[in-house]
This record gives C-alpha cells, structure tokens and sequence, in this order.
C-alpha cells in the first residue's frame, strides 16, 4: 500500500496522505478559486487526475479560466485528459436525483480509468451548494461512505460550503463529517478540526495500523478486490489493496487499481473457476474455501473468501503448491504400484503368454492414456515377434497382405524408433516422431504416428521383448516414461514365470505320458508273464501243479489289473476301487470258467480312491478270498452269491467279504493257516496294510478288514 | 545251532517268499517286520545272530538308519538288501560294514551261503 504523501498545494494544509477527505467553508467566489486553483495545480503537477464539479457561485468556464490563469498549460492537460470540470447537474444531479451509490461508484470508475491511463490517483472536490435543506440528512449520509470508501483508495476529496447556506448546527455537521475543514478568519485561512473527530480518527488510524500490520507481515497472500458485474455475471475483478506477500506469493506486480483481466490477461478463459467463487461469494456473502489450481500461474492456491460489503471480496492465500506435487506425486506412485499388483493378479489367472500380453497392455495403455501400443517378444531369429496389439491399435490398422487379408505386423527387424528402446537398453519418448532421426517411417497402412513412447523388458540383463505405445493426446511427459519403466519391470517378471510356467506344464504332460506308457508296459510285461505260466499251466499235468500254477496267475492278473486302471485313471497315482474290484471279480469268474451266472455278485462298492500300492494289495486280498470261494464254496458249477462291500466307516475303510456256501471249519486259526492264499490274505492285511481282520463264523463265514489311512503305505 | 534272522521288509509278500525259504537251509526266521523302528525293538528283544534288513523301508527310520543301531548299538551283523543299487545308497551302506549288500532281485544261493552256519 501506497503510503505517500500528497503536496496538497495549500500552505495552511501541506502535504496529504490519500484517502484524504477535508472541506472548505467560502463565502465568496475569490475564496473557492484562491484555494482550489492551488490545489488542483499541484494535483496536475504531481500526476494525479483531477476532477472539479462546479456549482454557484463559480461555473465550469469561470474555473477554467482560472485555472488557465494559474497554470499556462491548462488547455493541453484538459486535452489529455488530465482535468475535467464538470457542472454539478452532470454528475450529482445526473439523471436529475442524487444517488449516493451511483456517485460513489463513479469516483471508483474515474480513479479506475486514471489509474488505466497511468495517473498516480483521483484528486476531486465537489460544491454542495445546490443542495437543498431537505436533502441535508442524504448528503450528510453520503459524506460518511465517502470517509469509508476514499480511505481505501488513492483519492483526495475536498468538499466545498458555501458559509452563506449553513447554520451553525450544519457546519458542526459539515467539521464532523470531515477530517478537518478550512475557514477564512480576518482574512487568513485557517485550519478546524473536532476534537472528537480527531481522536476518533487516532483510534481508527492506530486500529488501521496494527491491522494494517497483520496483513503486511502474514506469510498468507492478502487482497481486497472489487467484483465487475456485467449481465449479473462476476466477469472481472479489480484489485482494491494488496499485502506485502502477495507479490512474491503471485509474481505479479503493481497490481492495485488494476483489472485482474489486465494483470493476467486471458485469465477469464484459463480460470473461469475463480471468477465462479469470486462471484459466489461477493453475490451471496457466503465465505467459502477452497484448493484451486491457477492455470495461469501454474501454481497451487489454498483460499478462503469473504465478503466484508456489496460486491467486494477479501481473498486470503495460500501457496501450496509444493504440498499438492507432492500429493500428486504420491498419487502416481500409488497408481503406478496398483498398476504393478495388477499386472501380477491377472498373471495368476491368464493361461497364455498372449493373454497375458493383452492384460499388460491394456494396463499400460491406460495409464498412459495411449492410444494403442503392441508387446512384443525377441525370437530366436533376433526379430520382434508380436505378444499383443492392443484392439484400438488393430483396427486402426489396415496393413493388408496381398489376398486382402489383414495382415499381422509380426516379425520386426530391430530398428527404428521401436528399436531405439532396445538398441539403448532404457525407456525413450518422441512427440514428434516425424522428426526423430531413428525414425525408418511406419509400415503401409500403419495408423498415422503423433507420438511415441518405447520401453525394453529386460530379464537378467538380457532383453526379452519391449513394449511400445503411441499417440497419448497431449504427447508424452517424463511422466508417463517414468510409468512404463516401472510397468516394464512388472510385465517382464510376469512373462518370464509364465514362459517358466509353460514350460513346467509342458514338461508335466510329458511326464504324465511316460508314466502312463510305464503303467501301460509294466501291465503288459504282467499280462506276458501270466500267459507263460498259463501256458505251462496247459503243459502240465500233475493236478497240484495246474493248481498252483492257476492260482500264480490268478494273482498276476489281479496285479496286472491295477496297472490297467492306473494307465486310465485321471491322477496317476490312485486307482478307483469301485471299478478295479468289479473288473477284478468279473476277471476272476471268467478265468475260472463261471460263465452261465451260477455265482451271482452282490457288490456294494464306493468310488473310493486308493493309492496303488493299497490298491495292489487290497487287490490281491479280494483275489484269494475270490478263488477260496470258487474252489470251496462253489465248485463244479454249484450255485451260489458273492457278497463283497467297500466303503468309509468314519475314518476307516472297511472291506467285508462272505459266500453263501459252507464256510470254513471253526477250529481254523488263520494266523496259522498253512494255505497260502490264507495267509497271504493274514499277512498282506495286517502285516502289509496294517489293518485289523476279524473272521466271523456263523451260517457262512464273513471276513471283516478294516484300514486306517493308507498314508503310512508309502514308501521313505 | 541254527542261526536265527530276523527279516526286515515292507513288502509282504517278498518277506514271505524269505520265510519259506530260509527255514530250509537250516536257519530259524524269529520275525519278520516291515519299519525300522519295529527292527531295532525285535533285534533288541529277540537278539538275532543275523538281520536281514531292506534299505528302503517304511516308517521314519529307514533300513540304514535301523541298522547304524542294530550293528553300533546291538552288535548284530546285518545283511543289506536293496533295489536301488545308486552309487549313493552304496556308499552309505557299505560305511555300516554290513555282512553283505544284496541287489535285487535276489542272488538265493549267495544268501543261502551268507546263512550257512559258520
């Protein structure tokens, strides 16, 4: 704020601060000219704009040409504008009534333009002597604002009373009303002032300054500012005063008096949200705060407004600036992480490289805002080989091969702006591909290039592939650099688990083969075995010796079947009981010639799933008791039924095998039983499967085995 | 005196296939079980002059670890039987200084001289 002094050009007075509203009681038309001819002089010397509104007993012509006798230039300030003397009825009495605020705002716009057209400020006086008695109270009214407006601005008014019209009560009210008042007493001017006014005054001034202190030493941005109405719209907006940090805060300067539109030109149109707030709050009176980015100044501001009278707002501000790029900067580290974690989900549900390259494409596309983009791989032919191409990039693209087919862009020698990305091993950008000197032009077809963005993916210092995007609206910034490089290193971990991936699973299948070939020989190798004793068998003679051998074969069979069952069973590594011990019982009643259903089977099986070897053993325990049946129980065609049940008892798993025919002797120990087919049925359930066996002899004799788990089975 | 083995195996059946022979070349089968840990408790009840103990068995201790007990701890010489011949399961074997280390399948005359009575 401006806190020069004035030259007031009246001796008795001196020099003035602006804002600075005095008056004069005259009674002659020698006194007004003897004192405002000296004041307007000094005015137009010290390059103020001066405005004098003339009224009985002096007219505008009578002034002026008292003016022109006191300064010989008259004639050319007034031509420049300098100096307007204006006749009362055109300026209080415009429109033929007196309109405080109409006067007011006038004083503001002409001190407004001055200041435009480069004057230091307003130096103005008015007579009153066309006042009329009745109109008194308005006009003292209006003295009063004129105190609380002119002291905000770089005006100095001085009032002019004609003696002759006033009373003594008046001219109390005239003193009062005004900082101080000059009269002519025994011919010598001279200088009142009211005691209450004057302390009055002190008190507003020592208020004003320790105020006045506040705003200057704050570290937030000050500004009292006038809002410009036009159609009901906050179109503009002039600053009234202004801190001391407000101009290192903005980096404008001598901004007081002046338009915002002036200070910053084309602010209307790169901040309208400001003039919105402004408006907001200066209409509605409302304070409202707010963070709002100033395009115009490229800079941060936190504010708050308020409105302290009609159409004016005070604004408060803050730079904040710093804490916003960093709230921005943590904002895109944030997003470039989820982008990361993204890219590492979706790899757990892609099932190819290619799906995969879609994904991390799509990802980096919209970070980027890219218009398209392509991943690609390096083959073993040093040449890029395509992954992805994002479906914007493909349909914009219209390479056709010669059959008018669309044809993929694969197989890129590595050069070109591409190439650049991988022949220097780190991320580059171009906004003007054109001119790039790598540049090798865009295949037939190819979408048109604006700008380009390229990154490698590099995997234990060797390059694997790169991926490149294209046509951000706007072109690329260090930012969207600094996104890809990190995205880059995400998108080539992912591609090379999934190639490991694809590789295990590659390797897992081929071993899946080998195991079932393996399952396949190993029955087939058992299957040669059983006919070579089947054969020796038929050679034969002795009846145990037939018996014996029958029974080996019996066995190798019951063996050889679980293998058969491994080879189509979906694990590897179980067989499903229901279906291997249905085929195993069907087997044996073949192979002992039981073909016309005298034993029927009565089977109640689950699908349970036992590892091999218990499955083999299991096997082989069913296989005696089987054979036991057909040669004891049902012998030479006699009729009869198998029972046999397989299922979980709580955690056990219970086998329970009985035929209807006679049983065995009750005295029988079967730990002890000299039958082989007996004993290898003691020994491989208990020894073997560590399970427990009961036999219960009633009519028939029913064997009970039950199995804990068969985890223990397999082998250290 | 017939020598009396104890036989370790956790194929049944091949332990079975031992119990009906062994007894023919004059020798006595005490047990026959199929964990290390059930080798060492019979060893140490049932004091064999000789074990005949499969290397890849079941349980937590395995054939070697069973007899590193039976020979360091019991003093009973053990024979080592194994379907893996690696050079592995040999070496670490043979550092037991077992009787002898048997291949499968089998050599039944070579065992049948192991067990001859001395």
């Amino acid at each position: 704020m401006d806190e020069g002094l004035r030259q007031s050009g009246i001796d008795i007075v001196g020099h003035i601060p602006w804002g600075t509203h005095f008056c004069q009681f005259y009674q002659t038309q020698d006194d007004l000219v003897d004192i405002l001819v000296s004041y307007f002089k000094a005015g137009i010397d010290n390059n103020e704009f001066c405005m004098w509104i003339t009224a009985h007993p002096l007219t505008e012509k009578e002034a002026e040409a008292a003016m022109r006798k006191a300064l010989p230039d008259f004639d050319r300030c007034r031509d420049r504008g300098q100096i307007e003397i204006v006749p009362y009825t055109e300026w209080y009495l415009k429109g033929g009534v007196f309109d405080s605020r109409r006067v007011l705002d006038g004083w503001v716009e002409k001190l407004a333009d001055a200041t435009q057209r480069g004057f230091s400020g307003l130096r103005l006086t008015g007579n009153t002597f066309w006042l009329e008695r009745n109109g008194w109270g308005d006009f003292l009214r209006y003295e009063d604002e004129v105190n609380t407006v002119i002291g905000n601005y770089r005006m100095v008014a001085l009032c002019t009373y004609s003696l002759d019209r006033c009373g003594a009560s008046e001219i109390i009210d005239v003193v009062n009303t005004h900082q101080f008042a000059l009269a002519k007493r025994a011919g010598k001017w001279d200088l009142i002032e009211s005691t209450e006014r004057k302390r009055a005054e002190e008190a507003v001034r020592e208020s004003e300054r320790r105020y006045r202190a506040l705003f200057e030493h704050m570290h937030e941005g000050f500004a009292y500012c006038k809002l410009l109405i036009e159609d009901g719209e906050a179109r503009d907006f002039r600053f009234l005063s202004v801190n001391n940090t407000f101009e290192p805060m903005t980096g404008l300067k001598d901004v007081v008096g002046r338009k915002v539109s002036e200070v910053i030109p084309g602010i209307r149109e790169t901040d309208p949200g400001i003039f919105e707030i402004c408006g907001r709050v200066a209409l509605t009176g409302n304070p409202e705060k707010a963070e709002m980015f100033n395009a115009a100044l490229r800079r941060w501001f936190s504010i708050s407004i308020y409105f302290p009278e009609r159409e004016h707002f005070v604004v408060i501000f803050d730079d904040i600036t710093k804490r916003k790029r960093a709230e921005e900067e943590v904002r895109r580290r944030i997003a470039i992480l989820d982008g990361i974690n993204r890219i590492f989900q979706e790899a757990l549900a892609c099932q190819t490289e290619e799906e995969l390259g879609r994904i991390c494409l799509a990802i980096a596309e919209r970070m980027t805002r890219s218009a398209f983009g392509f991943v690609a791989k390096i083959g073993k032919d040093g040449c890029l080989h395509d992954i992805a191409i994002s479906d914007p990039g493909w349909d914009l693209c219209t390479m056709y091969d010669k059959t008018g087919h669309r044809r993929p862009p694969v197989n890129f020698e590595i050069h070109g702006l591409y190439g650049r990305a991988i022949l220097d091993r780190k991320a580059f950008f171009t906004n003007d591909p054109a001119a790039h000197p790598d540049r090798v032009g865009t295949p037939e077809g190819h979408p048109p290039l604006s700008a380009f963005l390229g990154a490698p993916l590099i995997h234990g210092g060797t390059i694997i592939g790169m991926v490149g995007l294209g046509n951000r609206e706007g072109g690329y910034r260090p930012e969207e650099l600094e996104v890809l490089d990190s995205l880059a290193g995400a998108i080539t971990q992912v591609l090379v688990n999934k190639r490991a991936e694809e590789a295990l699973r590659a390797s897992l299948t081929e071993k899946d083969v080998l195991m079932r070939e393996l399952a396949h020989r190993t029955k087939n190798n058992m299957q040669v075995v059983s006919s070579l004793i089947g054969m020796q068998a038929v050679a034969a003679s002795d009846r145990n010796l037939i018996g014996a051998l029958t029974d080996t074969q019996d066995r190798i069979r019951a063996m050889a079947l679980v293998h058969e069952k491994l080879y189509r069973s979906p694990s590897l590594s179980s067989v499903n009981m229901r279906d291997y011990a249905t085929d195993l019982l069907k087997a044996l009643l073949h192979a002992h010639a039981v073909v016309d259903g005298s034993v029927a089977l009565s089977l109640d099986i689950e699908g349970l799933a036992f590892p091999i070897d218990a499955a083999l053993h299991c096997g082989l325990i069913i296989n005696e008791l089987v054979s036991n049946s057909l040669k004891y129980a049902f012998p030479q065609g006699k009729h009869g039924t198998i029972f046999l049940a397989l299922r979980r008892v709580g955690d056990e798993t219970e086998l329970k095998y009985r035929d209807d025919g006679p049983g065995l002797p009750r005295d029988l120990d079967l730990s002890r039983s000299k039958s082989l087919g007996l004993k290898l049925v003691y020994n491989l359930a208990v020894r073997q499967l560590r399970g427990s066996m009961d036999v219960r002899r009633d009519t028939a004799t029913e064997f009970v085995f039950r199995f804990r788990g068969f985890s223990h089975l397999e082998r250290g | 005196m017939a020598r009396r083995v104890l036989i370790v195996e956790d194929e049944v059946i091949n332990a079975m296939a031992l119990a009906e022979v062994i007894p023919g070349w004059g020798c006595v089968v005490v047990d026959m079980v199929a964990s290390g840990e059930e080798a060492i408790r019979v060893a140490a009840v049932a004091s064999p002059d000789v074990v005949l103990m499969d290397i890849g068995i079941q349980g937590a201790t395995d054939g070697l670890g069973a007899a590193r007990e039976i020979i360091g701890r019991l003093g009973i010489p053990v024979i080592f039987m194994t379907g893996f011949d690696d050079e592995e399961t040999i070496r670490a074997a043979a550092a037991l200084k077992p009787l002898a280390l048997l291949v499968k399948p089998l050599d039944v005359n070579r065992l049948k001289e192991l067990l001859a009575p001395p």
